[in-house]
């Protein structure tokens, strides 16, 4: 039970804290999936309002995580945005974390159960 | 870390995975390209029953400007969509390219007399059948209405003639345009 304790202590400690937000998540998986998207296609997927999606992004974007892009498609302004290196290493990691958190629960539920 | 925040972690998953679904359904070929090729069939096909002489041009150039103009679809569509994936794009390519590749080999076996007649235009359609049914299962579900409309072709060849490519052009043009004008009518463009 403690060695359990221990276990997902560790795990929790390699949770990213930028990426517990569910928004910020959705954000890096769908850009993991892509080399860009943009601004309308990103609110459109994670049903978020404009003010919300906007300030999600600028904190990954603060963080390193994102990079943006302005262009021009038919005379109107598109921001594209990508996952960086930092921010694909910083979604790997938070994955696999998030992934032996729930086993570990699911572990100790059934040891419960037991 | 108690079940609550587990079961948040779980929902937080949930909305992610929904997100990621809405990506993957949106993730079929332009109403636009569909529309090119379906267009492309039915002049070729009819071409091949009322005019053999001007078939055998329109099969040698049009499909190549074709494919280039749906890579120019292809690309302009994903803009306006708001995404870009080089690496959806890189097998598009790869597997069309393919086709070319394999239609290059059965034009050149014609050209030295391996296959003649109506066995190499079968064998033509075979390839064309192959190369939509694994469109169709890898790529886009609409293609493999065309594979079987293909497959039957080169079967329905064995039985009768009589404009048999000119139907295939015609039901080859609505397997293509009908699932065109849903997506359009879904998405409210013509990308």
């Amino acid at each position: 039970m403690a060695r359990e304790l221990e276990q997902t202590a560790r795990e929790l400690q390699r949770l990213d804290q930028l990426l517990q937000h569910r928004a910020r998540l959705g954000i890096c998986v769908l850009l993991a999936g892509v080399d860009r998207m943009s601004f309308s296609r990103l609110k459109e997927l994670l049903r978020l309002t404009d003010g919300n999606l906007g300030a999600q992004l600028r904190k990954l974007e603060d963080a390193g995580y994102l990079s943006v892009h302005k262009a021009f498609i038919e005379r109107r302004p598109v921001s594209w945005y990508a996952l960086t290196e930092q921010g694909t290493h910083a979604l790997g990691v938070h994955l696999a974390g998030m992934e032996m958190l729930v086993k570990s629960v699911e572990r100790g539920a059934r040891g419960g159960d037991g | 870390m108690n079940n609550v925040d587990a079961e948040r972690m779980r929902e937080d998953l949930a909305y992610v995975k929904e997100a990621v679904k809405r990506r993957r359904a949106g993730d079929l070929t332009p109403p636009s390209i569909l529309v090119l090729w379906g267009v492309i069939c039915l002049v070729g096909f009819v071409l091949n029953d009322f005019a053999p002489r001007f078939s055998w041009w329109f099969w040698c150039l049009v499909p190549a400007a074709g494919f280039v103009l749906s890579l120019v679809l292809g690309w302009r569509s994903s803009r306006r969509t708001g995404e870009v994936n080089w690496q959806e794009f890189r097998v598009d390519v790869l597997h069309w390219a393919g086709l070319g590749g394999a239609l290059a080999v059965l034009f050149s076996l014609y050209a030295v007399g391996t296959l003649r007649g109506i066995g190499f235009y079968q064998a033509l359609l075979l390839v064309l059948a192959l190369a939509y049914y694994f469109a169709g299962v890898h790529l886009d579900r609409a293609f493999v209405w065309v594979a079987l409309l293909l497959a039957a072709g080169a079967v329905g060849f064995v039985f009768f003639r009589t404009y048999l490519n000119a139907t295939l052009g015609v039901l080859i043009c609505v397997a293509l345009v009908v699932p065109a004008l849903m997506r359009r009518g879904k998405n409210g463009s013509g990308t």
